[in-house]
């Protein structure tokens, strides 16, 4: 019969260890006992999950997991085969984390116990119970081989109870948990030395991430001194912060060491010098981000190409061009401009305007004035009075003298380019709001110049590359601009990079350790990334990769959802896992309109309320003096039928108006509530304001605050 | 000590800027964006060995200008002195020039400051980071240069994190068209009752003396941090700002402590021997019940800033009652005390009180004021108007008509009273002051010259002293004058500038029944 799942064995299997010691029972009682073995981490991803999941479901095996067939998984329903166990006495089986250690015999049973779980079994206890041999029937199963890819064989597994509002983690290395015959785990303190009997492992271990299904059981491990609380030696996730639990992975580097006899023991320093040294290399990555290799196709290659063969004959052969790059925002037509003019032979003068910044051609051209002073040395268009006035300065000569030239010399300036020494490349950042100002005088300028030069001339070469985001920048030339400018328009686009973005998040999550030889760093590197590569190829993430992708193509969007879940990263949320990723989409992607509404207060609430039923009344626009009165109305009719439950009041609680008056600033500066009309001689109780905020969200922020008053407010009427 | 609160996020964020190195964060603090301002430089201000950063506020820097200047001289670590003309950063030696003059010299500024601040490091220098407060308010005021400030890093082409610290979502102050750069963002969440009492306690200690026995004496600690629980769950449903809480507690510790404070100052001589020490539970449960309904008063006014925390708390000073409660020992009688809780002074300057000063005839047109605004023109007539046979017309009041009204398009008309006072010319509201010193005035003169009935209160209202009072009004925004001054073509226009509490109130003086003259009411 397979084992039947309850309420009370699947509750008491959370407090059940991964790291299980059996041992014969002093007394019929169910005992816990606290390990007082030194700490180490000790993390099951699968309780966790069964914590976060209303209805967990056993982990599908993935090809990733192993690489060579896995142990058949006992099925439920199946006859198995059990070892004959004393049922009086009390079993102690030690299971640790270990590859290429000889399993011993009388470990069956709790390995079957720890695979279970580690499957995302809830009723890890109540297959203890169904383990048990019962009263007078010794047991004959026998163990279980495990299910290759599962995670119950970490060194680092979790031993949470979940209370309703508390969590508690018990971490040993490894933990211990002494079972009684009904199969409730009690934690031990220290834990009573068992007689272990070793059993070997009929299959052959395997080289590859299949540790899960192997267990090791040593006396001198189970000798360790305890280990303390994880949750209490280090401080939990920000409160900020909701994300799955820690879980760990088995690392081929642990087996190894394993194997050698010498495993790592993880103590949650350990744990937390490794994360945070992961943590600070991720982050150092992202501030310098993979280079994206696109191929020979692409749109962005071909324009760069383009660009470049436009360039070198503006260098090399000094030609006047002029071109515009059209591209979607965060489509890469900044970065194909950089790349090209650093591929340049000859480095030449670059201009470089922006549209946001200059906002006039004055601006623009004492823009240009100054990057040509600093790039070339030399103060251009001087005119007599500032050539006195600098003289009278008495400047070095050998330092460069900026001297704004008058604004009645400025367009001249223009034509002086192409007498310049070298070339000259003028890259104009949102060309398009240059076109809307008066007259369009800088780029008629420009461009004019820059046709006016002609090959083989002894002027030198000047480009013109704009850059814009709008489709019919063009048309938006004046026809003598539009007549001067070369008509060359290069696309830049995002490549289909979708896939290419697994590699970015790679590369982020798993950047290369080029410091000085860390042993614990490097078990945790090889453990951290085998969790990551398991990350990358859940669905779920690269659904998530997908829909970032169909939202916004621009890499940084990723970028910063990555980052986020890095920063929820901690000793006790060491991975990083889907829920991770959903949430940090939310918060860095597709966020709430009023993510705040649920923090507002009491008052705050009362007056969105209060504007809802004045929208309700015909008035969306509300003043404060109106919002007042609905609320007085409210709270008058609440006190004429004083109801009390529990000495208290369940009524609407009053508020005086200038505390209401001062929440309704707040509102106001927080944007909830938008002016609707003048505020200018207006007394601030009589302007009109107008609630941004949907009804359905202050219903939702008011359940959330669990306002009965105020939502029965809401309701009425 | 500092004053702690977030610290996860904060540590956060300081990972964010020293190894991230991300160009633009958005922090959005909707609950005390103040505290989180602060925090995040003391933060900062730990990590000076490898970021250089500057707080600014975006309502001090109300025009680019001062915004410029005051980026600079903050990562220039630059103090203008009175002594020195106030000058703002000059700049390197080899390169002077204005550097808030327009973005550009700006951005030219920030080069010009970190190639000096490589040349200083021989190599890489520190970060730059800049810290913007209330950084809402650059929308309306900078609008121009906030998509440019947000590309700031891409711009300049150094190394630099800009740091928005904003009571509203980014969204609610992102420049159209996607211009702008987007932020990594943050939200924080609204603090808990066990940092909200820690930020307290950390200002408590700010406020220690060691030598002097007052209110933040150090043994009084653990009595402060019972105090701030309480006050805590008192205001939560009000506001959650710690610093508003400590406001209020600035204005409620120091009466509520005072009782000790007497007490041990009673029993001077044997202060030698027994130091000064924190209340017994008892006594402090017993001052709880003696001044808990205080606590909600100071609410009431400190919150919305009625008074200051200091005025309120000299107006609230406990009497000898809260010693006799607080400690059994010094009752004379053995007898309870009479009163069980503490009086509180409701406002300190009543608002009310100073127009009592006002002259009779100011009140007067004050009242008429508030009526011609309040009302609207068209119901004059029904309300003052007199018939031949001097006897006031009676209000009626349009109750309920029984045809039914066509739906019009137009949104529902606001009432008057809830869109304040509305704009009324000098000669309506002088009409009005007639018909109130006619109903209302009770001094008679026996004037045979006056004949005619209201002859006489139309030559009263004439008088130039009305006139002269209108114009005081004005000046003193009893009476707003919303048609300009050099205005000669019709009369001028008026709006009433007083509330209605103090119109009811000034009514009630003058023994008018203000209810029945307003239209709405």
């Amino acid at each position: 019969m397979p084992p039947k799942r309850t309420a009370a064995t699947t509750t008491a299997s959370r407090s059940t260890r991964n790291t299980i010691t059996r041992t014969a029972p002093a007394s019929p009682a169910k005992k816990k006992t606290i390990p007082t073995k030194p700490p180490s981490v000790d993390l099951d991803e699968s309780e966790d999950e069964v914590l976060h999941k209303p209805f967990p479901t056993p982990r599908k095996r993935r090809s990733s997991d192993c690489t060579e067939p896995a142990p058949k998984r006992q099925r439920r329903g199946e006859p198995q085969e059990t070892q004959p166990e004393p049922s009086s006495a009390r079993r102690v089986t030690k299971i640790a984390v270990a590859r290429g250690r000889k399993i011993p015999e009388d470990q069956g049973e709790a390995t079957y116990i720890k695979k279970r779980s580690t499957r995302g079994i809830p009723t890890k206890t109540a297959e203890l119970k169904e383990d048990k041999p019962k009263r007078g029937r010794p047991s004959t199963r026998k163990p279980e081989p495990k299910k290759a890819g599962s995670e119950s064989d970490d060194p680092l597994q979790s031993n949470a109870t979940y209370g309703t509002t508390t969590r508690k983690r018990v971490h040993s290395s490894p933990p211990l948990i002494e079972l009684d015959e009904e199969g409730d785990s009690e934690l031990t303190s220290p834990p009573p030395k068992p007689p272990i009997k070793k059993r070997t492992r009929k299959q052959a271990p395997s080289p590859i991430p299949e540790s899960d299904n192997e267990v090791f059981t040593s006396e001198a491990e189970a000798e360790r001194p305890p280990q303390p609380n994880l949750q209490e030696l280090s401080p939990g996730p920000s409160s900020y912060l909701s994300s799955p639990p820690l879980t760990r992975a088995p690392s081929p580097a642990v087996r190894t060491n394993s194997a050698g006899g010498s495993q790592f023991n993880w103590t949650p320093p350990e744990l937390k010098r490794c994360l945070d040294l992961q943590k600070h290399l991720s982050l150092q990555t992202l501030a310098r981000p993979p280079h994206i290799a696109l191929p020979d196709n692409a749109p962005n290659t071909t324009t760069a190409c383009q660009l470049t063969a436009l360039l070198q004959g503006t260098i090399e052969r000094c030609e006047g061009n002029s071109c515009i790059l059209l591209g979607s925002r965060a489509s890469g037509k900044t970065s194909v401009v950089d790349s090209c003019l650093e591929s340049c032979t000859v480095k030449p003068i670059i201009i470089r305007l922006s549209g946001y910044i200059q906002q006039t051609d004055r601006q623009a051209m004492r823009e240009i004035s100054a990057q040509l002073c600093e790039q070339t040395g030399t103060t251009f268009l001087q005119d007599d009075e500032a050539q006195e006035a600098n003289d009278e300065q008495e400047t070095d000569p050998a330092a460069p003298i900026f001297v704004e030239p008058l604004t009645s010399q400025l367009p001249s300036l223009i034509s002086v380019i192409p007498t310049l020494a070298r070339p000259t490349v003028v890259v104009i950042d949102a060309f398009d709001l240059f076109t809307l100002h008066a007259r369009q005088a800088l780029l008629y300028c420009l461009l004019d110049t820059a046709q006016s030069i002609r090959a083989g001339s002894s002027k030198s070469g000047m480009a013109v590359i704009g850059l814009t985001s709008r489709i019919d920048t063009i048309s938006l030339l004046e026809k003598r601009v539009k007549s001067r400018f070369s008509g060359r328009v290069f696309r830049t686009e995002h490549s289909d990079i979708a896939t290419q973005w697994t590699d970015v998040t790679r590369a982020v999550l798993c950047p290369s350790w080029d410091g000085p030889d860390d042993e614990g760093f490097q078990h945790w590197s090889e453990m951290w990334n085998e969790r990551v590569e398991k990350f990358i190829e859940d669905r779920s993430t690269r659904d998530a990769i997908l829909e970032t992708y169909a939202i916004s193509k621009d890499v940084k969007v990723w970028m910063r959802i990555l980052t986020s879940i890095l920063l929820r990263l901690d000793v006790s949320h060491a991975w990083p896992t889907v829920a991770m990723l959903k949430v940090s989409a939310e918060a860095q992607r597709t966020r709430e309109i009023r993510p705040s509404l649920n923090q507002l207060t009491y008052a705050s609430l009362a007056l969105l309320v209060a504007s809802k039923h004045a929208a309700k009344s015909g008035y969306p626009v509300v003043t404060f003096e109106m919002l007042h009165e609905y609320f007085r109305e409210q709270v008058r009719a609440s006190a004429a039928a004083p109801v009390q439950l529990g000495g208290a009041g369940i009524g609407i609680r009053n508020c005086s108006r200038g505390v209401l008056a001062s929440e309704f600033e707040n509102l106001v500066s927080a944007r909830i509530f938008a002016p609707a009309g003048s505020t200018v001689g207006t007394p601030k109780e009589f302007v009109k304001y107008r609630c941004t905020v949907d009804p359905g969200d202050v219903k939702y922020a008011i359940m959330a605050a669990n306002n009965v008053p105020l939502k029965k407010w809401f309701d009425k009427g | 000590m500092t004053r702690v609160i977030h610290q996860e996020i904060l540590q956060d964020i300081s990972l964010l800027l020293t190894y991230a190195k991300l160009p633009f964060i958005f922090i959005c603090d909707p609950i005390s964006p103040r505290c989180t301002a602060q925090a995040l430089s003391a933060t900062l201000s730990t990590l000076s060995a490898d970021i250089r950063f500057v707080s600014i506020n975006a309502i001090e820097c109300f025009t680019a200008k001062v915004l410029y200047d005051s980026v600079l001289n903050g990562l220039a670590q630059w103090v203008p002195m009175w002594e020195a003309g106030c000058a703002n950063w000059p700049g390197t030696e080899d390169f002077q020039k204005k550097y808030s003059e327009s973005f550009d010299a700006f951005v030219h500024g920030l080069r010009a400051l970190k190639n000096a601040n490589d040349k200083a490091n021989d190599g890489e220098g520190k970060r730059m980071v800049i810290v913007v407060e209330q950084a809402e308010r650059l929308s309306s005021s900078l609008e121009d240069i906030l998509v440019p400030l947000t590309r700031l890093a891409e711009i300049a082409r150094i190394d630099l994190s800009l740091v928005f610290v904003s009571a509203t979502g980014w969204t609610d102050i992102q420049p159209s068209l996607g211009a702008a750069q987007d932020p990594f963002l943050i939200d924080i969440p609204a603090p808990s009752k066990d940092s909200t009492v820690e930020y307290m306690m950390n200002v408590f200690a700010e406020c220690q003396q060691q030598e002097q026995l007052n209110a933040y004496h150090p043994a009084l600690m653990p009595t402060y941090q019972q105090f701030a629980v309480i006050l805590y769950d008192i205001c939560t449903h009000f506001t959650k700002d710690p610093d508003e809480l400590v406001y209020i507690s600035a204005g409620r510790w120091p009466g509520f402590i005072q009782p000790v404070l007497d007490e041990y100052n009673k029993r001077a001589g044997d202060a030698q021997r027994h130091p000064f020490a924190a209340p017994p539970p008892e006594t402090f449960m017993r001052l709880v019940s003696f001044f808990k309904d205080s606590f909600g008063a100071a609410l009431e006014h400190l919150y919305p800033r009625l008074t200051d925390s200091e005025a309120w708390a000299e107006a609230n000073q406990p009497n000898e009652d809260a010693l006799v409660h607080a400690f059994p020992a010094y009752r004379t009688d053995g007898s309870p005390t009479r009163r069980k809780t503490a009086v509180t002074v409701s406002d300190p300057a009543a608002s009310n009180d100073r127009y009592r000063e006002l002259p009779r005839m100011s009140k007067f047109v004050l009242v008429a004021a508030y009526i011609a605004s309040m009302n609207p023109a068209k119901s004059d007539l029904r309300m003052f108007g007199r018939g031949l046979d001097e006897k006031k017309r009676k209000r009626k009041r349009v109750v309920g008509n029984t045809k039914t009204k066509k739906q019009s398009d137009k949104p529902t008309k606001i009432p008057q009273r809830f869109l304040g006072p509305a704009v009324f010319p000098m000669d309506r509201m002088l009409a009005i002051l007639g018909a109130l010193l006619e109903d209302n005035d009770d001094i008679t003169f026996q004037d045979e010259d006056f004949t005619i009935p209201g002859e006489r209160t139309d030559m009263e209202v004439g008088r130039v002293a009305v006139y002269t009072t209108m114009t005081n009004l004005t000046s003193a925004q009893l009476l707003q004058q919303t048609s300009s001054a050099d205005k000669i073509d019709g009369p001028p226009t008026f709006k009433c500038g007083i509330s209605h509490e103090v119109a009811y109130r000034l009514a009630k003086d003058l023994k008018i029944v203000l209810k029945d003259l307003l239209w709405e009411a």
